[in-house]
C-alpha cells in the first residue's frame, strides 16, 4: 500500500500580532507544519507501522518551506516531495489543488492520499476534495477513524451530531479531523533519520500546468484583525431568578432571544 | 500602548507556551510543603506560579513556567520534582 | 546511517557554548550531534545582554560580521537610583579594537543569536536535533559513553554538557552540586518595543549604535542590580537579584521588578513602548568560587553556564563570551586527540585567559554583595547630588558639614571602613 500525505507550511498563529489599527503583523512569525496536517502525517505513519504502508509526503511551498521537510520526515514519511515555487506565497485552494494533483500524477497515484481537513491559516477545506475531483477518485472528509482492509479504506466521518462509516476502494483521498490521533513528538532517532531521508524537489514548470490552472480564483485584497466588542454588563442585583430575567430581557432587546 | 505596571498573568500572556497537558514538568509534594515554614517559592518565582491557598496549601500551576529553575534551587525541603518540559514543550522565547 | 552509529561528540544544548564547540568540531571534520530541548535553538535562552566580539573571533575571524547582533555598544552607563532620583555616569567610547577596528561588544537577543549560531554550526556540518530533551547520560565502566533521550540511546566518544545554568547533566555526571540561593541571581526581563529613531534619540546613539546600562538601587533592598540594553527596535529592561535575599526579606521578585521598571528615571526611557515579552533566567552570580571543582570526567566535559562561567564586576557582566570561549576550549581539547581531553580542556581554558580572568575577579561577588551597595550608597550619592544642585533661595548649609551629615545619615563610619576593607581584600 502506498500513501502520499500532503501538508502546508503555515505561520504559527501564536506569533501573529494584531495591532491597534487591526493590521496583521506576521513579521515575527515562526513557520510550522499546519497542526491538522500533522494529524494526517501521523495517520499515515501509523499505517506505515501497522500495515507496512509506504509513505511519502508532499508539500507546495516557497523556498522557505524547505525548513519543513526535516520536521515532516521525522514524523514518519520515507521520502518528501517539495513543489518549490514563489507562487505559494499567493495561492488559493484551486491553484494548490491543481499543483498537488499534477505532482501526484507525476510521481504516481498512490492507494491513499491523506490531508488535514483544512489548513490552520485559511481553513478553506478545499484542497483535499479538489485533488480527489481532479484525479477522479473518491474523497472522504471529516474523518475521525480509519481502517484499511485489502484494497479499501473504511472511515468514520464525524458530521454534525452523528457519525457515518464510509468505505471506499483504492485509490481515495482522506481528509482528517484533529480528533483522529495525537501527532507524535519526533524522537531523537526519528529526527536523525529524517536528515538522511531523500527529498525530491519538483519544479512547477515540470508539471505541465496551463496559466489558467495557475491563476488564483480568489485574490486576497487585505487581511485585518477583528475586535470582539463586549457589553461588559454585570447582573449583580436581585435574586438569581431576577438576574436571569434581566439577562433574557436584554438579549431580547438585542434580537437574540 | 504605553509601558505600565503589569500583573504577571498579563505579562505571561505575551509569551509563547506549548503546554504539555499530560506531563507536568514540575510536581510538588504537598506533604513536604505543608511542613515548610519559609515557603520561598511564593516570592522567588518570577511568574508568581506558586500561591498559598486558603487551606494553607501551596497551589501551583506549571503552565506559564519560564523554566528559570529558581524554585528548584530555593526549595530546601526537596519538595519539587523538577524537570525541563519534554522537547518542544514549555516556553518559547521570541526575543530572549 | 544505522541507528547504532556513534558520534565523535554529542553536545547537549545549542546555546553559545554548544554552538561554538559544534562549529569548530564540525569544521575540522568531526561527526557532531547537538541536541536542543527547545523547539528551535535559542527559544529557551535569555540574556541581559551583550556579547563581547573577541569570543566570536576565536571561533572564526570575521564571523561576527553577519551574526544576528542588535547594536554596537558605544555608551557604557552606570546608574544609581534612590526613590525618586537617579544619577547616571555615561561613558562614550566607540570601543573599536586597535589595528583591527572590530567593535568591542554588541547587544544581542538570544532567540535570534542562538538560532543564527546553530545555523552556522549546521553549515559546517554539525547535526542539530531540536525539540529533544536529553534525559540521562549513558555510563559504561565509569565512563560516560552517550546520552538517553526518551527511549533513544545515542553514543559518542565524548559528551559535552552545554545545558545551561541548571545543568541537570552536570548533576547526573556527579560533577555539579546543586546551587545554593546565594550563588545565583534570578534574572527577570521585559522586552519593550520602541521605534528605532526613538531609541537613537533617547539614548543619544547613532544608527546601529547602542547603550549598555548597569543600575544600582531600587531593587527593593535586595542584593543585585538592574540593567538596560538597547536592541534594534526594542529595549531590554531587567534586573538580577539574589533569591536567597528575596526569601529572607519575603519580597516578590515580580513585584520589585514592576516597581523598578516604573521608577521615573527609567520609565521615561521606555515610555510609549510596548512590552513584547516577559522572561526570566538564573544567572551564576558567584564567579570562580562557584565553578565546580572538576569540570570533566572520562567522556564528559562541562562548558558555559553549566560550568558556572560568569563574571560580574559591578560595571559589566560577562557570560556569553565566556560560554563561547569555553566551547572553543572544549573543541580544541577534543581535536588534540589526547588521552585525557579533560586535562587538555582545563589547559585551554587557562591559555584562552578564561580561568585567569575568573580567578582575578573571584573576590568581586564579595563587593557586589555588600548589602549597602543596593540602597544606602545609591541613596547617599543621590542626596549628595541633590545638595550640590539645589537652589531654593535660602542660605545653603556649608559644604563640608552638609556632606558629612549626608554620609552620617546613611552609613556609619564603621560600615564605611568595613565595606572599604572588604573591597580592598576582594581586590
Amino acid at each position: 500500500m502506498k500513501i502520499i500525505v500532503c501538508y502546508k507550511w503555515v505561520p504559527d498563529e501564536q506569533d501573529i500580532k494584531i495591532a491597534a489599527d487591526l493590521k496583521v503583523d506576521m513579521s515575527m512569525a515562526k513557520w510550522k507544519i499546519s497542526e491538522y496536517d500533522k494529524n494526517a502525517i501521523e495517520e499515515a505513519a501509523l499505517q506505515a507501522e501497522n500495515n507496512a504502508a509506504e509513505v511519502t509526503c508532499l508539500t507546495f511551498g516557497t523556498s522557505k518551506a524547505k525548513q519543513s521537510l526535516k520536521d515532516a520526515l521525522s514524523r514518519g514519511p520515507e521520502k518528501a516531495y517539495w513543489v518549490n515555487d514563489a507562487k505559494a506565497e499567493n495561492t488559493d485552494g484551486f491553484v494548490t489543488a491543481n499543483i498537488l494533483a499534477a505532482a501526484i500524477k507525476k510521481v504516481g497515484i498512490p492507494d491513499l492520499i491523506f490531508f488535514g481537513e483544512g489548513s490552520e491559516d485559511s481553513y478553506g477545506q478545499q484542497v483535499g476534495p479538489r485533488v480527489a475531483a481532479l484525479l477522479d477518485i473518491p474523497a472522504l472528509t471529516f474523518v475521525t477513524k480509519t481502517a484499511v482492509k485489502d484494497d479499501a479504506i473504511t472511515t468514520t466521518r464525524s458530521i454534525g451530531n452523528c457519525t457515518e462509516d464510509v468505505t471506499a476502494s483504492f485509490p481515495a483521498v482522506v481528509c482528517m479531523l484533529p480528533e483522529i490521533n495525537k501527532p507524535r513528538i519526533p524522537s531523537l532517532k526519528q529526527v536523525l533519520k529524517a536528515s538522511k531521508k531523500p527529498v525530491e524537489e519538483i519544479k512547477l514548470a515540470d508539471l505541465g500546468l496551463s496559466d489558467a490552472e495557475l491563476t488564483v480564483k480568489n485574490k486576497v485584497k487585505s487581511i485585518q484583525g477583528f475586535v470582539m466588542n463586549r457589553k461588559n454588563k454585570l447582573y449583580q442585583d436581585g435574586s438569581s431568578a431576577e438576574k436571569v430575567k434581566a439577562l433574557v430581557s436584554d438579549l431580547a432587546k438585542e434580537g437574540l432571544a | 500602548m504605553t509601558v505600565k505596571k503589569q500583573q504577571t498573568d498579563e505579562l505571561l500572556g505575551l509569551d509563547k507556551f506549548a503546554v504539555d497537558e499530560d506531563n507536568p514538568h514540575v510536581v510538588i509534594d504537598k506533604e513536604k510543603c505543608i511542613k515548610c515554614t519559609e515557603k520561598p517559592c511564593l516570592v522567588v518565582c518570577p511568574a508568581k506560579l506558586y500561591k498559598l491557598g486558603q487551606d494553607g496549601q501551596i497551589q501551583f500551576d506549571y503552565a506559564g513556567c519560564l523554566e528559570c529553575g529558581t524554585c528548584r534551587v530555593m526549595c530546601s525541603h526537596k519538595a519539587l520534582d523538577w524537570k525541563y518540559p519534554q522537547g518542544t514543550f514549555g516556553v518559547s522565547f521570541r526575543f530572549g | 546511517m544505522s541507528d547504532e552509529e556513534k558520534f565523535d561528540a554529542i553536545i547537549i544544548g545549542a546555546g553559545p557554548a554548544g554552538c561554538a564547540c559544534a562549529y569548530i568540531l564540525a569544521r575540522e571534520g568531526k561527526n557532531v550531534l547537538v541536541i536542543e530541548r527547545g523547539d528551535c535553538p535559542g527559544s529557551k535562552n535569555v540574556t541581559g545582554g551583550r556579547l563581547y566580539t573577541y569570543a566570536l573571533e576565536l571561533v572564526e575571524p570575521g564571523l561576527y560580521k553577519d551574526a544576528a547582533l542588535e547594536r554596537q555598544v558605544v555608551r557604557e552607563q552606570i546608574m544609581m537610583l534612590s526613590e525618586k532620583q537617579g544619577i547616571t555616569i555615561d561613558y562614550y567610547n566607540e570601543n573599536l579594537e586597535e589595528n583591527t577596528s572590530i567593535p568591542q561588544s554588541f547587544t544581542v537577543l538570544r532567540a535570534k543569536f542562538d538560532q543564527w549560531f546553530a545555523d552556522k554550526a549546521e553549515e559546517q556540518g554539525a547535526m542539530i536535533a531540536s525539540g529533544i530533551r536529553v534525559d540521562d547520560l549513558l555510563m559504561e565502566n565509569d565512563k560516560i559513553v552517550g546520552v538517553k533521550a526518551g527511549e533513544d540511546e545515542m553514543y559518542a566518544d565524548i559528551v559535552i554538557a552545554a545545558d545551561g545554568v541548571n545543568s541537570l547533566m552536570g548533576q547526573k555526571a556527579g560533577l555539579k552540586e546543586e546551587w545554593n540561593g546565594h550563588e545565583v541571581g534570578v534574572g527577570i526581563k521585559e522586552i519593550i518595543e520602541l521605534p528605532q529613531d526613538v531609541i537613537n534619540n533617547r539614548f543619544a546613539v547613532g544608527q546601529g549604535e547602542g547603550a549598555a546600562r548597569m543600575i544600582l538601587g531600587q531593587t527593593g533592598g535586595i542584593q543585585g542590580g538592574g540593567f538596560i540594553y538597547t536592541n534594534k527596535t526594542s529595549v531590554s529592561v531587567g534586573m538580577v537579584v539574589s533569591p536567597a535575599e528575596l526569601a529572607k526579606q519575603d519580597k516578590s521578585v515580580a513585584d520589585i521588578y514592576q516597581d523598578f521598571k516604573m521608577h521615573p528615571a527609567i520609565q521615561k526611557l521606555i515610555s510609549d513602548g510596548t512590552t513584547a515579552e516577559y522572561s526570566a533566567h538564573l544567572v551564576p552570580e558567584n564567579g570562580w568560587n562557584s565553578v565546580p571543582k572538576k569540570l570533566y570526567r572520562d567522556g564528559f566535559l562541562m562548558v558555559g553556564d553549566a560550568a558556572g562561567f560568569c563574571i560580574n564586576t559591578g560595571t559589566i557582566i560577562r557570560g556569553i563570551d565566556l560560554a563561547i570561549v569555553s566551547g572553543v576550549a572544549a573543541a580544541k581539547a577534543i581535536l588534540k586527540e589526547s588521552e585525557q581531553p579533560g586535562i587538555q580542556y582545563m589547559k585551554n581554558l587557562e591559555e584562552l585567559s578564561l580561568v585567569p580572568t575568573m580567578k582575578l575577579f573571584a573576590g568581586w561577588p564579595q563587593i557586589t554583595s555588600i548589602p549597602r551597595m543596593v540602597q544606602k550608597y545609591p541613596d547617599m550619592i543621590n542626596e549628595t547630588m541633590d545638595f550640590m544642585f539645589k537652589v531654593d533661595g535660602k542660605v545653603p548649609p556649608k559644604m563640608t558639614g552638609a556632606l558629612k551629615n549626608i554620609m552620617k545619615s546613611h552609613v556609619s563610619l564603621f560600615e564605611l571602613i568595613s565595606d572599604g576593607w572588604r573591597g580592598f581584600r576582594a581586590i
